[in-house]
């Protein structure tokens, strides 16, 4: 059975609203500033647009969207040029976000906060940080990063260590700075 | 602040996306419709499927970077120097460190 480019396109666009915020945080996640955030979203869906006719509909879409998402964003973070791709003007964006509530400023700040401690791990921990906080199994995160999810336990572990002792090391200096 | 306040801020932070977060749905429509070829099935890049796992693609990058560095060079050289035995020695041994990167690296 043949399916028109219109139904296919249809499908793809409602799966990619149920799923938007996957492409939000990988964006997030990997763009050096915000002006790449626009670019790279569009590289995202322009992407999952173009292999949209390889995913297996037997399979989460979740799944295949994080993995797409976390490749291209990776590829882009590691192009030191862009030449094939196109800049997207700030308001062409295919995301439209909205101010945040004034009482939501202490969640902005906590949310810069998180960025800026996970954006220091390397291109595979930053991707197992952002799976695993947002609640993905073992198991699957191993399917979408290509490792045995017991690594992906031992992998978590280390990375809590890590951050354990950075959130000690900032609360050090913080403290010492207000000594002085 | 510890892992668990990390995980309550970042869930925090995915409900505030839901109520902020909204698809430009002509925009989107509007970039599928420009690359309406999405039948071809082919990545954009040609070289790179984006649809494996992470590491995969980590270790097709890694060998492209060593693939473009050969190519610059031998181009490079073939300009300068109009040396082809020189560019088709060069291009013999990294071919041979390709392959040595390949297995070395499953």
């Amino acid at each position: 059975m043949t399916i028109s480019i219109a139904a296919r396109e249809d499908e793809f666009l409602n799966l990619l609203e149920q799923h938007k915020k996957i492409v939000f945080k990988v964006a997030n996640l990997y763009c050096r500033n915000r002006a790449d955030f626009a670019d790279l979203v569009q590289e995202i869906v322009l992407q999952a647009w173009r292999s949209f006719g390889r995913y297996d509909h037997s399979r989460p879409f979740s799944t295949w969207l994080y993995r797409l998402g976390l490749n291209v964003a990776i590829s882009a973070y590691r192009a030191e040029t862009r030449r094939s791709r196109t800049i997207v003007p700030a308001d062409a964006s295919i995301f439209e976000i909205a101010a945040p509530p004034s009482e939501a400023a202490d969640l902005e700040a906590q949310l810069r906060q998180l960025h800026n401690l996970i954006g220091q791990f390397g291109e595979l921990d930053k991707a197992l940080v952002l799976l695993y906080l947002d609640g993905i199994s073992n198991n699957v995160i191993g399917e979408i990063l290509g490792i045995s999810a017991t690594n992906v336990g031992t992998r978590i572990n280390r990375i809590k260590q890590k951050l354990q002792r950075r959130w000690t090391d900032l609360s050090k200096r913080e403290y010492s700075h207000g000594l002085r | 602040m510890d892992f668990d306040d990390l995980k309550r801020a970042w869930d925090d932070c995915d409900h505030e996306l839901d109520s902020r977060v909204h698809l430009n749905a002509r925009r989107l429509r509007s970039v599928l419709t420009q690359n309406a070829d999405a039948n071809a099935n082919k990545p954009l890049h040609g070289d790179i499927d984006y649809t494996v796992p992470v590491v995969l693609v980590q270790k097709q990058l890694d060998t492209n970077w060593i693939v473009r560095i050969a190519r610059n060079a031998a181009a490079w050289i073939e300009e300068a120097c109009r040396a082809d035995e020189i560019v088709g020695s060069l291009q013999t041994t990294l071919l041979r460190v390709l392959r040595r990167h390949r297995t070395l690296r499953g």
